[in-house]
């Protein structure tokens, strides 16, 4: 066969070995990375370290932009909340974290909120909303 | 002489109390959606794409790198409605490299690096302020490789519990209206020139200026 001739098959020919890629209706919204996360309950052995949200959910993502908690062993935590304001406001609180079975506490008068663990993340969640938080990997 | 007593003064307003979330204070909620309101489209939840045809095997090419900010008032959408979607036209992926730098060349993404699409107006088919859901009709100025186009796209809008609005739609487009080539290899294996756009969006509230 020619050379040119062999090209030409070539090129003719390569592109069906592509297989066609066109994104279905119901797969072209984003895919959240949380969506087949298998939680179970979180215990105390899994709070402990620093938090930073990857999503919110509910009535509090309305008002927050994004949320980072840091749990000591001990018991003691401290909390940032980015506040979606003109201009953004953070605000810090601290306290004393407890867990039982009414879920994880976070001071006197606050809710308790459920508690829930999988490899890498934590998600807790209360009457507002739920929030879904990755370990911080420089802590 | 007549006096005049002074007005008794107003009965203050009992504060609504506000909700907690994880030991934090949530700020009170006023959205209504029957009001003119901004709203950011959120990158990391938006996608935008196109369906394409060709001879031998169909692909869509996507992206998230893309602003944009939408301003109306949902619950009368056809009343001046205004905002812009810009994408970055040289980071859509239809999943190989080669096709990717020859749409590239074709898009002239180095002269033309966004794809622009402006809202000029909406036409509303179903308003549900309950449901806050809008079905209707989009209509703007899309612009592609330097040329801009009016273009209507059917769109479905609707707000959820975290007061974040989606955005759904879809619309045919001619690439040659927009003189875009139409790919083709040895005048034998041809893409179609018509194509399909499609937006899922999601955008976040933006609060109101104090001021």
């Amino acid at each position: 066969m020619r050379p040119a001739a062999l090209a030409l098959l070539v090129a003719l020919t390569a592109p069906s070995c592509i297989p066609s890629n066109v994104v279905a209706r119901e797969d072209r919204a984003v895919r959240l990375a949380d969506e087949d996360v298998r939680w179970r309950p979180g215990e105390a052995a899994d709070l402990p370290g620093m938090w930073v949200a990857s999503s919110i959910d509910g009535e509090a993502a309305r008002s927050l932009l994004s949320l980072v908690y840091w749990f000591g062993p001990d018991g003691a935590y401290t909390g940032a909340a980015l506040f979606d304001e003109v201009p953004p406001r953070f605000e810090v609180l601290s306290g004393r974290w407890t867990l039982d079975e009414q879920g994880l506490g976070l001071g006197e008068g606050v809710p308790p909120a459920s508690f829930e663990a999988a490899e890498d993340r934590i998600r807790l969640g209360g009457e507002a909303g739920t929030i879904v938080l990755y370990r911080n990997p420089l802590h | 002489m007549a006096t005049q007593e002074a007005p008794a003064p107003a009965a203050p307003r009992a504060a609504k109390p506000k909700k907690s979330f994880l030991a934090f204070r949530l700020a009170h909620d006023e959205f209504a959606f029957a009001s003119r309101r901004a709203w950011r489209i959120v990158p990391s939840l938006s996608r935008v794409g196109f369906d394409a045809t060709s001879t031998l095997h169909d692909f869509s090419g996507v992206t998230s790198r893309l602003h944009g900010e939408l301003e109306a008032d949902l619950a009368h959408p056809d009343k001046a409605p205004r905002g812009a979607i810009v994408v970055d036209a040289k980071t859509l992926d239809t999943g190989l490299e080669d096709r990717n730098a020859e749409m590239y060349d074709y898009l002239a993404t180095k002269e033309h690096p966004e794809i622009r699409f402006e809202v000029v107006g909406f036409e509303a088919a179903k308003v549900d302020v309950d449901g806050m859901k809008v079905e209707g009709k989009v209509k703007g100025r899309m612009s592609i490789r330097g040329v801009t186009k009016d273009v209507d796209m059917p769109v479905v809008l609707a707000v959820d519990s975290s007061h974040r609005l989606s955005i759904e739609g879809e619309a045919p487009l001619d690439i040659t209206d927009y003189e875009v080539p139409v790919p083709s290899k040895l005048g034998l294996i041809g893409m179609d020139k018509g194509v399909k756009v499609w937006i899922r969006l999601r955008a976040r509230l933006v609060p109101r200026s104090e001021g």
